[in-house]
């Protein structure tokens, strides 16, 4: 109905119509024409075209999507677990500005760790009146053991970050400081990775920054954290665990930096040091690089609830057998009361001024500052005055009259408790959106590291881009994209890098790297239930596919469901007398049950159980097994937009799960390197093979049928070996012919000898401790197993009794079912050990002994 | 000046062994300049691979011991010998005004501040509130001598509030045991913490001793045979006095202090962690015998 005739869309230029606010200070724009800065860059863009560009886009979402960004721990498959989607540009600053910036910001972390030094120390900022006492004192964030536990002239502070707005003159501010375990390093490197690719134009021409030398000066900086062999130290990445928020970046991170990626109960404390309990036993850890809370690294001393700490961590922090980056308390200096008071700090420390200035903050606490606020309340946010958790500030001037009037209350109830900040006025900067660039309000996060005397920034940084500004202040998440930081060298940039090409499989781990008991025990699970979907899949497919076949009587049909049935697919009740009556019904539930969450052996529960499993060990298994994991989760779903989902749809979707599961396979046997990681996975295979195999042929062969010879080919298609059969025996189907190729045929691997013969080798490929002279419980019980395979007769087994009854074969299969999971409890009595639960003294309390009078 | 012998002894027995445990505990008698403490010494069974001491940033001295072997009992016993001189205190009415001591300190004119601040704000397990201030200006009446009106505070505690072991628990909140009148020395420690906080006084929690077996006329006190609970107050110029709201009375020589802090959290007598030893089985005992005496009192075992 437009009058204007069609546009091409390759036509349409990228910039145009791009209009910022007059308000505000656009980094792209100034008076209406370009910055130099981005010059270059547009025209690069324009040549690209908005047709390409969001062409290109989509596909660098898709490859995040595909490198299981968008995993999430609990396999609720629909919740992301990337906070922002990354934008389609970039935001571009020269060398000289940001070098500005980042001088500021040197001075800041240099002072940071003074102010954080003296309180854990001497206290002369207390002394000298250059902070009030509530600044320790009143601060939930201070516990007196951080007090001393690093010695005063070493270093407290190693990764700081500042969160960063750019006011309409030009000027950058400091909105926030974090000094914990600053979030985001994975994320600014996944955002340049994705970036580069999407515009690897206009990043070769702009002359980009690299980042790899920060990363670098990281591990450079964690090394000389180490107190003993300071060579080649044992540094490892401490998460919170998978159900964190951060638990993807930190996988990233410590897949990226080389360190073993470890949870609280995969360390232990041992003679004074910090141990890492691996399969071959305890191994010292000399630097911790912490991403949990400071108040939840020691039950011990600090915080008893927290379950995710060290046990004793601080008293070997103490005498100095271990480091921890950033030590312990540092977290005080988050506290945004320290802004009011930091100019005066910075004089005194320093003798300088401080060079980038924080948003203007007043502490309530002061009697002046708070008559101030309390005149200015609605122009103001107020915030908590230390930081303990992620609490967005308040704005009295959006809140009703009676909120308003509440939180006056409540800060003059406890006024050393708030501060108030001038809200920021954000720039804003060009974002990608419906085709063409809106100019949306910024925040920036940038890191730096300690190096020697100095602090080293990272050329580039976190942005968050929200087309409100005020969702910016909310929290680090906040925000609805992110883009890269491309800082504009004037000279050659040097070609420096950490990782591996983009797009080759990262295989479990370059050897040398240790195997956390935990994660052995991940890898082990993961293989016994990718294995038991993959059954599922296939006896599912042949109970389908028979079911939906033109035959109008498919005799066999009874036997196989009494198998699924045994798996828990389906109600036992289904498989019991007149099923032939019931026979509709089950073929009308099947296809619902498959993807029953409520059922815990459904394929969907089974899957659910593989997402999980593969996503707590991302940082173990390769890029593309990943991907394949993540496409089996996003197959295996019930057809979306139905009252009922009938059989051929379901059919449909088996058929693509088979072939991504085989693809599964085939990477674990042909990418993986073989260490002590792919041995669990493998034998958790193998194991959980025998056990359906098993399972399936007792109720299928253990007794005989009129229709054997039915049941037979439905059984080899199940456990894929008809096309092996066929080229043996043509299409003469018997038991005894059957029965070898699939229990004692050694070069099937679909045959219970074949995952015998594995489970052997395995088992003894295993590290072993002290006992070396006599074999372990598990070599025994697969030994065992596997001779009882070895020894059968399949005449013998295939004969059936007077009631047509194989008692032979019953029995030697019921004897596997039966000692399996003893083989599997073996192995993990050995390996797999968990720490087992903490518990807390209870002693020598006050008053305990209540029975006094 | 008294002499006291006191042997407290804790024994843990598990049902499961205990693979490895590491614990912190504070059971040395803090010296001041009425308590010396003649010797000391902590017998830890079975023997600890690692243990340490050093001072904690209140001063107290930590032994911290970690046990690296399989072990079904353990017995931790603290025996030291201490004397106590009685303190010189000056006349409590003759004392300054409560809130000259508070406003000293708020405009850190106090010499002993930075001191005395660490216990003037909310802390771990007591909060600052309008519920103890109320309750506390019903004593801290305007211009009232500081010690007087902390031990008016003491004995407003003790007479309003009733021992009754049953009605809490380690850790219950002051504000519950405030509400129910009612608790055991901890409760009554920590209200009257919190009432003195809210007024801008600086309070410590104190945890020791006391001695067992009263001097002859006197009645037994309560809470001996156990770690017991007190407070102190900063009382400006004359520095940190004791009071017991338990037994409504200014500590003299029958209180052996062994650590303080800002609430119990600080000064847990023994903390740690273990793995293993399914259900267990505790016994406390705690002797504080005056050395004058002829026969040391039997140890009551809990």
């Amino acid at each position: 109905m437009s009058s204007h005739p069609p546009q091409d869309p390759n036509s349409r230029r990228i910039f145009d119509g791009y209009a910022p606010p007059n308000d505000t200070f656009d980094e792209m724009v100034a008076a209406g024409a370009i910055r130099p800065e981005w010059q270059a860059f547009s025209q690069e863009l324009e040549r690209i075209g908005a047709h390409e560009l969001q062409r290109r886009w989509e596909q660098a979402q898709r490859q995040i999507r595909n490198d299981g960004v968008t995993f999430h721990p609990q396999g609720a498959a629909n919740e992301s677990s990337r906070p922002w989607t990354l934008d389609a540009i970039p935001l571009l600053v020269t060398e000289r500005q940001w070098r500005q910036v980042t001088d500021g910001l040197e001075q800041r972390a240099l002072l940071l760790d003074l102010i954080v030094r003296d309180l854990f120390g001497p206290q002369q900022l207390l002394r000298e009146r250059m902070l009030p006492a509530e600044f320790l004192f009143d601060n939930p964030t201070f516990h007196p053991a951080y007090h001393g536990l690093v010695a005063a002239h070493r270093r407290h502070l190693h990764l700081y970050a500042a969160d960063l707005a750019r006011a309409p003159d030009g000027r950058w501010w400091v909105t926030g400081d974090r000094t914990r375990a600053p979030f985001g390093l994975g994320y600014v490197l996944e955002n340049r990775i994705v970036t580069s690719r999407m515009l690897s134009g206009p990043f070769r021409q702009c002359r980009v920054q690299r980042l790899a030398r920060f990363y670098i000066r990281l591990r450079e900086t964690l090394r000389e954290l180490a107190s003993r062999y300071r060579e080649n130290p044992r540094i490892v990445l401490w998460t919170k665990g998978p159900s964190s928020t951060s638990y993807f970046e930190d996988a990233y991170l410590a897949r990226y930096l080389g360190y073993t990626l470890v949870e609280g109960g995969d360390l232990a404390v041992r003679e004074n040091r910090v141990m890492l309990k691996t399969l071959g036993g305890l191994l010292p850890v000399e630097v911790l690089l912490r991403r949990l809370d400071d108040d939840d690294c020691d039950p011990v001393e600090l915080s008893p609830e927290s379950s995710v700490g060290v046990p004793g961590l601080m008293e070997v922090l103490r005498e100095g057998n271990a480091s921890c980056a950033n030590a312990l308390g540092t977290r005080l200096v988050e506290a945004p009361m320290l802004m009011a008071f930091l100019p005066r700090i910075c004089e005194r420390m320093l003798g300088e001024p401080l060079r980038l200035p924080s948003v203007a903050t007043w502490w309530c606490g002061d009697p002046k500052s708070a008559a101030e606020v309390y005149d200015r309340f609605d122009s103001l946010l107020i915030r908590s005055a230390f930081r303990t958790a992620d609490e967005p500030p308040v704005h009295p001037g959006l809140l009703s009259r009676a909120e308003r009037d509440q939180w006056l209350r409540r800060v003059k109830a406890n006024p050393a408790r708030f501060v108030a900040q001038e809200p920021v006025q954000r720039s804003t900067a060009p974002v990608w959106h419906d085709s063409h660039c809106v100019a949306w309000s910024l925040a920036v996060r940038s890191f730096l590291v300690s190096s020697g005397e100095r602090y080293e920034a990272l050329p580039g940084g976190l942005v968050r881009v929200s087309p409100q500004a005020e969702v910016l202040d909310r929290t680090m998440t906040a925000g609805e994209r992110s883009q890269d930081l491309w800082v504009l060298a004037e000279g050659p940039v040097d070609e420096v890098s950490l990782l591996a090409p983009a797009g080759q499989p990262l295989a479990l781990r370059r050897s040398g790297a240790e195997l956390p008991s935990r994660v052995a025990d991940n890898l082990y699970w993961l293989g016994r239930n990718v294995e038991r979907a993959e059954a599922s899949i296939r006896l599912l497919r042949t109970v389908l596919t028979l079911a939906t076949g033109e035959r109008e009587r498919v005799p066999e049909l009874t036997i196989l469901l009494r198998a699924v049935a045994e798996f828990g697919q389906i109600e036992p009740d289904f498989v019991v007398e007149g099923l032939r009556q019931q026979l509709p019904d089950v073929i009308d539930v099947l296809p619902e049950a498959i993807f029953d969450v409520k059922q815990s052996r459904s394929l969907r529960s089974t899957v659910d159980e593989v997402v999980r499993l593969a996503s707590i060990v991302r940082d173990r298994v390769a890029i593309d097994m990943w991907r394949i994991i993540h496409r089996i989760d996003e197959a295996c779903r019930r057809p979306r937009h139905r009252r009922k989902v009938d059989a051929a749809e379901v059919l449909d979707i088996l058929d693509q799960l088979v072939t991504e599961f085989v693809a599964l396979s085939g990477l674990s046997s042909e990418s993986m390197t073989r260490t002590q990681g792919w041995r669990f996975l493998e034998l958790g295979r193998r194991v959980e093979r025998i056990w359906q195999e098993a399972v399936l042929l007792r109720a299928t062969l253990g007794n005989t049928s009129p229709d054997e010879t039915a049941v037979l080919e439905a059984v080899l298609q199940t456990v894929d070996s008809i096309m092996t059969y066929r080229s043996r025996y043509l299409a003469t189907l018997q038991p005894a012919a059957v029965l070898d190729l699939l229990l004692t045929d050694d070069t099937n691997p679909r045959s219970l000898r074949y995952q015998l013969d594995r489970i052997e080798e395995h088992v003894t490929e295993l590290p072993r401790g002290e006992q070396v002279a006599q074999l372990t419980a598990e070599q025994r019980l697969a030994a065992s197993l596997r001779h009882s395979v070895l020894l059968a007769d399949v005449y013998e087994l295939a004969k059936p009794d007077t009631k047509g009854e194989r008692t032979a074969l019953i029995k030697l299969l019921s004897r596997l079912i039966d000692r399996l999971p003893k083989l599997s409890d073996a192995i993990s009595n050995r390996y797999l050990i968990h720490a087992g639960m903490q518990r807390h003294f209870a002693g020598g309390t006050p008053g305990l002994s209540r029975d006094e009078t | 000046m008294t002499e006291y012998r006191i042997t407290h002894t804790t024994n843990y027995q598990y049902g499961d062994p205990v693979r490895v445990c590491h614990n912190l505990v504070l059971l040395t008698p803090r010296e001041t300049e009425q308590i010396h403490c003649v010797s000391h010494r902590l017998t830890i069974k079975p023997t600890p691979q690692i243990s340490n001491r050093r001072k904690d940033f209140f001063g107290n001295l930590v032994h911290s011991f970690s046990i690296e072997e399989s072990h079904k009992h353990l017995s931790v016993m603290a025996s030291s010998r201490v004397t106590v001189s009685p303190r010189e205190l000056p006349q409590p009415a003759a004392t300054m005004p409560w809130e000259s001591v508070a406003s000293r300190l708020a405009t850190r004119d106090d010499p002993n501040w930075l001191d005395a601040a660490s216990f003037l704000f909310d802390s771990r397990r007591i909060r600052r509130s309008e519920e103890f201030l109320k309750f506390a200006k019903g004593v801290f009446t305007p211009g009232r001598p500081i010690l007087e009106a902390a031990d008016a505070l003491t004995r407003r505690i003790h007479g309003e509030f009733r021992y009754d072991a049953t009605a809490t628990d380690v850790d219950t909140p002051p504000e519950s045991a405030f509400r129910i009148r009612k608790g055991v020395c901890q409760d009554f420690a920590q209200i009257a913490i919190a009432c003195l906080r809210s007024i801008g006084i600086p309070a410590r929690y104190v945890s020791g001793y006391l001695r067992t077996v009263p001097p002859p006329g006197r009645p037994r006190l309560v809470g001996a045979d156990q770690s017991h609970a007190w407070i102190a107050v900063y009382a400006g110029e004359v520095g940190w006095v004791e009071f017991d709201p338990t037994n409504a009375c200014l500590c003299t020589t029958d209180h052996i202090p062994v650590a303080w802090g800002r609430d119990y959290h600080d000064v847990v007598p023994m903390r740690g962690v273990y793995l293993g030893g399914g259900q267990h089985t505790l016994s406390v005992s705690v002797d504080v015998a005056p050395q004058d005496e002829a026969a040391p009192a039997e140890p009551t075992v809990e």
